[in-house]
């Protein structure tokens, strides 16, 4: 029985294909299986036994190194592993790659140590081991954490003290965002939605309608309060219904199935008003944060009357357009504005949504 | 006469938090040197303490500066209780004693404050119960004042070098010859006052006992250099010897040279012929012998797997039948032009020489160093070692540790006489070596005893020419005479030793293959061997294998490719206590090496191969089993005779069949492996091996008389055959080639192009002394190739294991050594020097596809096919490394060179001795994870000291003792680990092309 087994060299070793089942949250003798299954015995002739040596090395090692990697700035100036940069980074890349399911799950809820706990249904659900989803869990908590407050570019931000990819980064800014809107995500009418749909909808709200004011002392996890007060202004829509309806079906017409032109043409007032309504009340963080039940609402008007996608973005696209020509609004630039600010949000919230 | 130290803390970081009900710390510093301590001011709340301190300053006696280590601890303040420590620094202040800019000191070396070294940077703070915890920025300097006293009792400035060769960038101008010294101590943990302390008082008591037993043995052996007339140590090995109750024992053993700054080092032909890898076996042409130069045609048949060239070679060896490997050239016109291996870079030496008057006058003419500077031995005699069996008594006057000097200088004189009468006047690459184990404690020395030429130094300077002709870095080796089994006992005994070597000294023959020639005649030894004529001069004498301690000589030409060799046998101790032990262990030794000696043998021969460098020979000794291991690297001499395929016989005829099966796959073995490594011996075998032309005796050669055993084996029973069949199949998977040496002997288109991994694999398990230990050590291989398997093709080199056996019935295997990337040779200019036919160029490209593993026919054109499965090999094998354009961090080597890269500077030796004790093995992930992350955790203190002190590379890195006790029902744990090296700062070179 062998007691001690260990193999320790000067620059650490970090293999990708063990480094990855690890962070996934295999343990060593999954691991081993997996390995072999995938031909690395059958590759190198090596025996189960070897193969178990060699993933526990790897397994300690990452094991000390997870210190550093939930800090790592840590890792840049550590001096216990001499690790290349670029090894270092597939490091932190990959300490951080979540499972968009598991974050789907985590989504709208509190990053609490009580849900924590519970993060055996999420790992239930999802088919993902439990070691994994604490693990997705505690970095979204540290990002979280450490980016709340802090000034500037989220995105930036989780960059540089996390020395995180850009893409990787952009995930993180979304979904720290979302975690500080209290979006209601865990709705059943939203359940279909995946995380991805979500991060491409919350990439044009921040965009779009968060502070975007560098050199501030805000940062764009907050939303422009201002402009959501003059959204309100867009009641005068409502007041030019009729004008807006017939420039609008003049528009659509060439442009739109015969069907669904016929029910834009009984329901306009319906879509419409569900549309001003919503632009008129997020202003109300609660109604902000029902923002996506909302959304689906409206959804649900075109998907019964079978609307075509195509013909869904052409009617979202011509909303705003059309609305602009209206004399009154023509004449009046903020609101245009912000019209074309909320739209550009809603339109593609809405089309994310719809397919 | 004494030196100033100043010291000054600016900051910590990272520390741990030590007040829990605030988590922050109150931390200060103690900085102790001697019997003085200073303290910093407390930096309130922070685990990043700013204390920007100014210099604090030490007034101390040099004798003591170079034993105490200067002490840093951190603390934390706390007001209402006993303060805590966080942890400590240790720092060896010897580094800042050597002179500065890499200038040796002269003779009468007065210290002046020419030194400007300093320690500076973030050290690692290690506390023996918690491992790191966190750093501090401590800057150290040394001023030292002038001392011309002639009684003092220190030896500031002579530098340590474990880099068993003469330093890069230096000559040795004079080799004075062995330096030794013994220390004995009280083990701190064997006080009585360890009962009332807490552990982490008991272990820093025995670190700190180690530093100062470090630092004191470094000092005497250098007073004792200076007494010579020395300036440096080379070679130096130092070790520790835990007898327990009785003390803990210091060993140190060096070699005292005169060493003086290479003129030319880096000059700029340096860097182009680095990339020319040859082993240029150029005679240095000492007796003015007109070179002949001419193409010979046959070579290439002879060798067709080797470069056919130009060959320069004197008229005196003008029968000589086989080419010497690799290219000879003149020297004539390029000073160091014979770049003689990956490592020997710009080691560009004068002629060293040793005074013979002085060195007879030495007790012991031994040299611990391996590598010698051309010209030094005239002939090799043998292998020689003696081993004893003691038992520990305690030392009653730790002053004068008598018994243990008496005990080693027994065993020098028994290797001094074993010596003299193979002939020879000096002994090279000598080590000692103890294992313990309870009371009895086995003792042994080993070495090669050759011919020591010190008239042709002294005719050298006669001619006034002495300093003159740079000659060209070569490393002439001894290598050793095999003898059939020597038997030590019965050498002991015998009073037929003559006590001086006072027979003739043959007068050097200028044939490369003259320094494995015999210097004694075989009627006058007492010991069997059979001898013959050498296959490349017909002229000399030689033995029919080479066992060597040392490094593959330059000169000597060797055929095909070398590679690792081990055998291991492990016998049970019957379960007997006190002398009766010893008894046994003791009457067992000779019947141990035999069978030691024996499995090597045969595992040469059926290697196909006929000489073995690099032989190391260790023996530990446990409370139920005794281990022997021998490792070394194996090669072919073509002036040997070809090793005969071993016999197989059994005295069960009924397994004819059987037996007749087993010689078919051993000679098949045998065949390939010749195929495999490249040997082509059969030019020779149509030449007899014979002594009959010998005119000067009779014909001593009877080899059907002679020992057989070494070429029969013997199979009688399943275990034999076992034991036969793991003979034949141990060989490293493809793309690594294993050896125990510095470098590859005959690696023919691939070159070492940089350092990978410094590794080190360790293994415990429970054995039982009557299973086969081979195993184990296979496996041991085994896992070290898988998990370097990304990086073939790679040369493993210096491979050396560490055996111990910690419990009755548990084994501890350490393996370590240095993972170096191949790449291809670089083949620029000198293209007129290294003229290849076609037919070689076939050779290297289509051996660049090649795994080793894969059979090649030897035919004239040197095409190979593939044959046998691959065994590890990757889809995704590089098939060459290129050298890294950037390197980062510290290297980390036990070799004493770096590939691609030149040793600018030495900046000093490191002898760290670790304790790291835990009382929550469970919680640190069992032994494994306790081991894991010390040794980590070493590493990374190591290189943080090594950065400190200016370097970026430790080479001639050592790992000699890794002790590692637990108690699993205690949950409890503690590991003591020796490690160094020789600290210097290294330039990589840039690619040019």
């Amino acid at each position: 029985m062998t007691e001690v087994d260990v193999f320790i060299s000067n620059y650490t070793v970090v293999d990708p294909e063990i480094y990855e089942l690890w962070v996934e949250g295999h343990n060593a003798s999954e691991a081993v299986t997996i390995l072999n299954s995938k031909g690395l015995g059958q590759q190198t002739g090596a025996t189960l036994e070897l193969i178990a040596s060699d993933v526990l090395d790897h397994y300690r090692t990452y094991s000390l190194l997870e210190k550093l990697l939930i800090n790592p700035n840590k890792l840049q100036e550590q001096f216990l592993f001499q690790i290349d940069t670029l090894t270092r980074s597939l490091l932190i890349e990959k300490y951080y790659e979540f499972d968009d399911e598991v974050i789907r799950e985590l989504l709208g809820k509190k990053l609490s140590s009580k849900n924590r706990k519970d993060l055996d249904e999420v790992a239930e659900k999802t088919s993902k081991p439990l070691k994994s989803c604490r693990r997705q869990f505690d970095n979204v908590k540290r990002i979280f954490k450490a980016v709340e407050e802090m000034a500037g570019n989220t995105m930036e931000n989780i960059k540089t003290s996390f020395y995180l990819s850009d893409e990787l980064a952009h995930k993180y800014a979304c979904i720290v965002f979302m975690a500080c809107m209290r979006f209601e995500t865990t709705k059943k009418k939203l359940q279909y939605m995946s995380f991805n749909s979500f991060r491409i909808c919350c990439e044009a709200i921040m965009d779009q309608w968060a502070y975007n004011l560098t050199g501030t002392e805000y940062n764009d996890l907050e939303m422009d309060r201002e402009f959501l007060f003059e959204l309100r202004e867009l009641k005068a829509l409502i007041e030019k219904e009729k004008e807006h309806k017939h420039l609008l079906t003049m528009h659509l017409k060439p442009k739109l199935l015969q069907k669904n032109f016929m029910d834009l043409d009984t329901n306009f007032k319906l879509y419409t008003r569900a549309l001003l309504t919503l632009a008129t009340t997020i202003h109300r963080s609660r109604d902000m944060r029902n923002l996506f039940v909302d959304l689906s609402q409206i959804l649900e008007y075109f998907k019964q009357a079978n609307w075509t996608s195509h013909d869904f973005e052409q009617f979202l696209l011509a909303f705003s357009q059309c609305a602009n020509e209206i004399d009154t609004l023509r004449k009046d630039t903020a609101v245009k504005s912000s019209l074309d600010k909320f739209m550009k949000v809603t339109t593609k919230c809405l089309l994310v949504m719809y397919n | 006469m004494p030196g100033k130290v100043k010291v000054k803390i600016s900051s910590g970081k990272n520390l741990p938090v030590m007040d829990r009900s605030s988590d922050t710390t109150d931390a200060y510093v103690e900085i102790k040197l001697g019997s003085t301590t200073f303290k910093t001011d407390v930096c309130r709340k922070s685990l990043h303490p700013q204390w920007n301190t100014d210099w604090y300053r030490f007034e101390v006696e040099d004798s003591e500066l170079q034993d105490e280590p200067l002490q840093i601890r951190l603390m934390d303040h706390d007001t209402y209780s006993a303060n805590d420590a966080i942890g400590k620094v240790y720092l060896n202040l010897n580094p800042l004693l050597l002179p500065g800019d890499g200038q040796l000191m002269s003779y009468s070396f007065n210290g002046d404050s020419t030194t400007h070294h300093e320690i500076s940077g973030w050290l690692p703070v290690y506390d023996t119960m918690h491992g790191i915890r966190g750093e501090v920025n401590i800057t150290v300097k040394v001023e030292l004042f002038s001392d011309f006293n002639r009684f003092r009792q220190s030896s500031c400035g002579v530098q340590f070098f474990y880099s068993p060769m003469v330093p890069h960038g230096y000559q040795a101008k004079l080799i004075h010859g062995f330096v030794e010294e013994l220390l004995v101590y009280d083990d701190p943990e064997y006080q009585w006052i360890d009962k009332i302390r807490t552990p982490r008082a008991s272990n820093e008591a025995r670190q700190t006992l180690f530093f100062k037993l470090s630092g004191e043995l470094q000092r005497k052996i250098g007073v004792k250099t200076l007494d010579l007339g020395g300036n440096a140590v080379i070679g130096y090995k130092q070790s520790y010897d835990l007898e327990g109750e009785s003390g803990i024992v210091g060993r140190g053993i060096g070699t005292a040279v005169t060493l003086v700054k290479s003129v030319n080092v880096c000059s700029p032909t340096v860097n182009e012929e680095i990339k020319e890898e040859h082993i240029l076996s150029s005679q240095p042409e000492q007796n003015g012998g007109t070179c002949q130069q001419s193409a010979e045609p046959q070579k290439s048949e002879l060798s067709p797997a080797k470069i056919s060239n130009l060959s320069h070679r004197r008229s005196s060896d003008s029968d000589l039948s086989i080419t010497p490997k690799g290219n000879s050239l003149t020297g004539s016109d390029k000073s160091g032009g014979h770049l003689s291996g990956h490592f020997m870079r710009n080691n560009l030496m004068h002629r060293s020489k040793i005074h013979q008057e002085n060195f007879d006058m030495l007790e012991y003419p031994f040299l611990t160093i391996l590598k010698f500077p051309p010209d030094f031995i005239s002939q090799i005699g043998g292998a020689v070692s003696a081993r004893s069996v003691k038992r520990l008594e305690t030392i009653s006057n730790i002053e004068e540790p008598e018994s243990r000097d008496t005990w080693w200088s027994e065993i020098r004189m028994e290797i001094r006489s074993h010596a003299r009468s193979l002939g020879c006047n000096a002994v090279l690459g000598y080590t000692e070596a103890a294992s313990i184990c309870e009371d009895v404690c086995i003792l042994g020395a080993s070495g090669t005893a050759i011919v020591l030429d010190f008239h042709k130094n002294e005719d050298f300077e006669d001619g006034g020419s002495v300093f003159k002709q740079n000659y060209p870095a070569k490393d002439v080796m001894s290598a050793s005479l095999e003898r059939n089994h020597f038997d030590r006992e019965k050498m002991n005994g015998s009073n037929k030793i003559p006590e001086s070597p006072e027979h003739p000294i043959h007068v050097p023959q200028n044939t490369p293959c003259a320094i494995i020639h015999l210097p004694y005649a075989c009627n006058n030894v007492p010991l069997k061997a059979t001898v013959g004529k050498c296959l490349m001069c017909r002229k000399g004498r030689v033995p029919e294998v080479l066992i060597a301690t040392i490094e593959p000589p330059e000169g000597l030409p060797t055929t095909g490719r070398g590679c690792f060799i081990e055998s291991y046998v492990c016998r049970p101790l019957k379960d007997v206590k006190g002398e009766w032990i010893a008894k046994e262990i003791s009457d067992g030794l000779p019947f141990l090496e035999y069978e030691l000696h024996r499995l090597l043998i045969n595992k040469l021969k059926i290697k196909g191969m006929n000489a073995i460098f690099g032989l190391k020979f260790r023996i530990t000794v446990g409370e139920k089993m005794i281990i022997a291991v021998a490792t070394g690297t194996a090669v072919f001499l073509p002036a040997l005779p070809s090793p005969s395929v071993p016999k197989i016989i059994s005295d069960e005829m009924a397994d004819d069949i059987k037996l007749v099966m087993l010689q078919k796959q051993l000679n098949e073995t045998v065949k390939k492996n010749k195929e495999i490594y490249q040997i082509d011996d059969e030019t020779q075998n149509c030449k007899v091996w014979s002594d009959e032309e010998s005119e000067d005796e009779p014909s001593s050669l009877d080899l059907s008389s002679g020992n057989k055993d070494c070429c029969v084996l013997e199979v009688d029973d399943p275990e034999d055959e076992e034991v036969l069949l793991s003979l034949m199949k141990d060989r490293p998977p493809d793309g690594f080639h294993v050896v125990n040496t510095e470098s590859i002997p005959g690696l023919d288109d691939l070159e070492i192009v940089e350092n990978l991994q410094m590794f080190t694999q360790i293994r415990r398990f429970k054995f039982h002394p009557t299973l086969n230990i081979d195993e184990h050590f296979r496996k041991l291989l085994q896992s070290v190739y898988f998990k370097l398997r990304r990086m073939v093709p790679c040369a493993l080199c210096n491979i050396q294991f560490i055996c111990g056996i910690p419990e009755g019935d548990e084994v501890q295997l350490l393996v370590f050594g240095m993972a170096l990337g191949l790449g291809k040779k670089q083949r620029k200019g000198k293209a007129s020097v290294l003229k290849r036919t076609d037919e070689d160029m076939i050779f290297k490209l289509d051996e660049d596809n090649i795994p080793e593993n894969g059979v090649f026919s030897v035919n004239k054109s040197s095409k190979f096919k593939q044959k046998s499965p691959m065994k590890y090999r990757q889809q995704s094998v590089k098939h060459r490394h290129t050298p890294h354009k950037e390197r980062h961090g510290v290297d980390i080597t036990p070799l004493s060179y770096v590939p691609g890269a030149s040793i600018d500077k030495y900046l000093g030796n490191f002898n760290f001795f670790f304790i790291r004790e835990t009382t929550s093995i469970r919680e640190e992930g069992g032994l494994s994870g306790f081991l894991h992350s010390f040794v980590t955790e070493v590493l990374a203190i190591v290189r943080a000291h090594v950065a400190a002190l200016g370097g970026n590379a430790l080479v001639a890195f050592f790992l000699t003792e890794l002790f590692l006790h637990h108690n699993f029902h205690k949950n409890q744990g503690q590991c003591l680990i020796n490690v160094g090296g020789d600290v210097v700062s290294v330039t990589y070179l840039k690619e040019d092309s």
